[in-house]
C-alpha cells in the first residue's frame, strides 16, 4: 500500500462524514482566516502610524502631554489644548539651529474633513514614510486667501476637482448654523495618496484661516460681514497657531532646542520628538494589539480541539474499517498515517479556504478601511503569516498523531471483536 | 546513527555562534567618559531664557551665550566600538527603527541640561529593528565617525554607521 493510496483513502473516509468533517473545516478555515486578519491589520495599523510622520525633529504645541500633542496635531484626533503664539513661533522658527519649520493651525471643518491652516513650506517639508515628500497629483500649492489644497479622500470622497469651490466651517463639526458661505475657497491643489491622515485633510494658508474668523470676533458671527474681498485687505497675519513643526540642521542640537521651548518664559509650550511620542503612543495601542492575537491563537486553538474531538470520536466508529484494513495487511504505521493525515488534510483545506476568504476580504473591505486611514495592500501577505501558516500545519500534524497513536496501538483483535 | 548526526550539526551550529561571537570581540568597549577628550571641562550651558529670547524676563538684554560645540576625540574616528546607552528614535523605515540617538542617561529625563554634544551619539542601524523599550539600556556597537565639523552629508559630533543593537545585560 503506497501513501497516495492512503490519502486516497483518507479523502474518502472524510467524505464518507460530509457533514461533520464540513463543519470542521469551516471552523479551522475561520480561525486560519481570522488569525491572519488581525495578523495583518495589526502590522498595517502600526505601519500607518509609524508612517504618519518622518524627517521631523521636533514637534511643537501647546503644553499638554506628548501622546496628545501627536495625536492632534498629526493624527488630527481630538483637539488642541490651547494654541500658541505666532510671535513665540517665530521667534523659535528664527533660530539659527532650525533648518525648516511649519506651522499649522487646526479646528475648523468642511464636511466632516479637517480644515488645516499652514504655510507653502509644508509641501515642502512635510515627510511621510521613510522620507517620502508630498506629491501634487494635479494643481499646485495654494497661493491666495483662499487656494486650498485638498488630501486624495476627499477628493475621491467628496468628488471636487480642481476650480471647485468649497465652503468652510467654523468649528469641528459642519453645521448649517456656522458657515462661512460668505467666503468661499477654491481648490487649487490635490495632492497623491499618502495612506496617512492628509489624505483626509483640506490645507489652506494662515491668512486663509484668518479670513475665515474676521467676522467671528466676538464669538458670534457679526451682523456686518467682511466680504471675501475685503477681507484680503485686512491685516491677515495670524495671532496664534496651534503647533508646529521643526527640522534643524543638526540632529546634535534636538536635545538643546527641546530643553529651550520647554523652559520658554514667555509662553509655556511642548516640544517632543516624534519617534518618542510614537513609542510611547505604541506602548499604549500594543497592549490592546497583543490582546486581539492571543485572542485570535486561542480561537485557533479552540478549533484544533475540535478538529480533535471530530476525528477521535471517529476513530471509535471506524474501529471496524481499521480492524479490516489490518486484516488486508495494513500495517500499524500506515494505519498512524492514514489518521495523521486526516487532521493534515483538514489543516492544508483550512489554510487555502482561510487564505482565499482573507484576500477575498480584503479587497471588499477595502474601501471602509481607507475611511480609518488604513490602507492595507494584498501585497501585505508577508512572512509572518506563512510562519502563522506553517505553524497551523506543525500543530494539525501533533493533534493528528494523538488518534494515530492511538489507532497504532489499538490491536486488531479489539476491532474484530467489538462487544455489542 | 540519526542521532549522531544530529549532535554533529548542533555541534556545526555552535560552533559558528562561537565563531560570530569571536568576531564581535573585535569592537573595543568605550564609556561615555572616553567620548570626551582628556582635560575638556564641561561648561554650563547657557541659561535656557537666553537660548531664544536673548532678554531676561525683567526686559535686560543678554547677550546669546556662543554655542560652541563640544569637542571630540579624534582618535576614535573609524574605529570600531561598542557602548551602553538609551535610545531616542527618530527615523523608521516601515515599523521597524532605523535611526537614532544613543545617549548617556533616559533621554526623557527633565532633571539636568541636555548633554553636550559629545554625549550623544547618531546611529546608523545595518539593519532595520524592532522599536524596544525606551527605558531599557542596550549594548550598541559600530563604526564610529568622529566629525569636527557639519558637512552636507555628515552631521558633526559622533556618528556611529554600520551599528547594531541588543539588550543591556545587567
Amino acid at each position: 500500500m503506497n501513501i497516495a493510496l492512503l490519502f486516497r483513502l483518507t479523502f474518502k473516509s472524510i467524505l464518507n462524514r460530509k457533514f461533520t468533517s464540513g463543519l470542521t473545516l469551516l471552523s479551522i478555515c475561520l480561525s486560519v482566516f481570522l488569525l491572519l486578519s488581525v495578523e495583518t491589520v495589526r502590522k498595517e495599523a502600526k505601519h500607518s502610524f509609524t508612517n504618519t510622520i518622518s524627517g521631523t525633529d521636533l514637534l511643537v504645541g501647546a503644553r499638554s502631554g506628548s501622546v496628545q500633542l501627536l495625536l492632534y496635531s498629526i493624527f488630527r484626533i481630538g483637539n488642541a489644548t490651547n494654541n500658541i503664539g505666532w510671535d513665540s513661533y517665530q521667534k523659535i522658527a528664527a533660530h539659527k539651529s532650525v533648518a525648516w519649520s511649519i506651522p499649522i493651525s487646526l479646528g475648523d471643518s468642511h464636511k466632516g474633513f479637517r480644515v488645516m491652516g499652514t504655510t507653502p513650506g509644508y509641501f515642502e517639508h512635510y515627510r511621510f514614510a521613510d522620507d517620502k515628500p508630498l506629491v501634487f497629483a494635479r494643481g499646485k500649492p495654494f497661493k491666495g486667501v483662499y487656494d486650498t489644497v485638498i488630501g486624495a479622500d476627499v477628493a475621491e470622497e467628496l468628488g471636487y476637482r480642481l476650480g471647485d469651490e468649497l465652503t468652510l466651517a467654523h468649528g469641528v463639526y459642519d453645521t448649517d448654523f456656522a458657515r462661512h458661505d460668505d467666503k468661499p475657497f477654491t481648490s487649487v491643489g490635490i495632492l497623491e495618496r499618502t495612506g496617512t491622515p492628509v489624505d483626509r485633510t483640506i490645507h489652506v494658508s494662515l491668512q486663509g484661516i484668518e479670513a475665515l474668523h474676521v467676522d467671528w470676533k466676538t464669538g458670534v458671527r457679526s451682523r456686518e460681514t467682511v466680504g471675501a474681498e475685503d477681507a484680503m485687505d485686512m491685516n491677515l497675519e495670524p495671532a496664534q497657531i496651534t503647533a508646529f513643526m521643526l527640522g534643524l540642521h543638526s540632529k546634535m542640537d534636538i536635545f538643546r532646542v527641546q530643553r529651550a521651548i520647554n523652559n520658554y518664559k514667555k509662553e509655556p509650550m511642548l516640544a517632543v520628538l516624534p519617534g518618542v511620542a510614537l513609542g510611547e503612543l505604541w506602548q499604549l495601542i500594543g497592549v490592546a494589539e497583543k490582546a486581539l492575537l492571543i485572542i485570535a491563537v486561542f480561537v485557533l486553538l479552540n478549533s484544533f480541539v475540535g478538529l480533535l474531538t471530530v476525528i477521535l470520536t471517529s476513530l471509535n466508529e471506524r474501529r471496524r474499517e481499521i480492524a479490516i484494513l489490518r486484516s488486508l495487511g495494513c500495517r500499524p504505521n500506515q494505519i498512524f498515517i492514514l489518521l495523521a493525515s486526516e487532521s493534515m488534510l483538514f489543516a492544508i483545506l483550512g489554510c487555502v479556504l482561510g487564505v482565499a476568504l482573507f484576500f477575498i476580504s480584503i479587497m471588499l473591505s477595502q474601501a471602509l478601511m481607507q475611511q480609518y486611514g488604513l490602507h492595507i495592500p494584498l501585497s501585505s501577505f508577508g512572512s509572518a503569516q506563512f510562519i502563522f501558516l506553517a505553524a497551523v500545519l506543525a500543530a494539525s500534524f501533533l493533534i493528528g498523531s494523538i488518534p494515530g497513536y492511538r489507532a497504532y496501538k489499538n490491536s486488531l483483535a479489539d476491532g474484530m471483536s467489538i462487544k455489542l | 546513527m540519526k542521532n549522531l548526526r544530529f549532535i554533529m550539526m548542533l555541534l556545526l551550529f555552535n560552533s559558528a555562534f562561537v565563531f560570530s561571537g569571536a568576531q564581535e570581540s573585535t569592537y573595543k568597549e568605550v564609556s561615555w567618559d572616553d567620548l570626551m577628550p582628556e582635560g575638556w571641562m564641561p561648561s554650563e550651558p547657557p541659561s535656557d531664557a537666553a537660548f531664544f529670547e536673548g532678554e531676561t524676563l525683567e526686559g535686560e538684554a543678554v547677550s546669546l551665550p556662543s554655542t560652541d560645540m563640544a569637542p571630540v576625540v579624534k582618535s576614535l574616528d573609524k574605529q570600531k566600538l561598542k557602548m551602553p546607552g538609551y535610545i531616542l528614535p527618530i527615523k523608521f523605515s516601515d515599523e521597524r527603527l532605523t535611526e537614532f540617538l544613543l545617549v548617556p542617561y533616559v533621554g526623557a529625563c527633565v532633571h539636568t541640561p541636555p548633554p553636550p554634544e559629545n554625549q550623544i551619539v547618531y546611529v546608523s542601524l545595518k539593519k532595520p529593528m524592532e522599536m524596544e523599550d525606551m527605558w531599557a539600556p542596550v549594548w550598541v556597537s559600530g563604526v564610529m565617525n568622529a566629525k569636527v565639523s557639519m558637512t552636507e552629508l555628515a552631521t558633526a559630533g559622533y556618528h556611529m554607521t554600520d551599528a547594531k543593537s541588543e539588550p543591556y545585560e545587567y
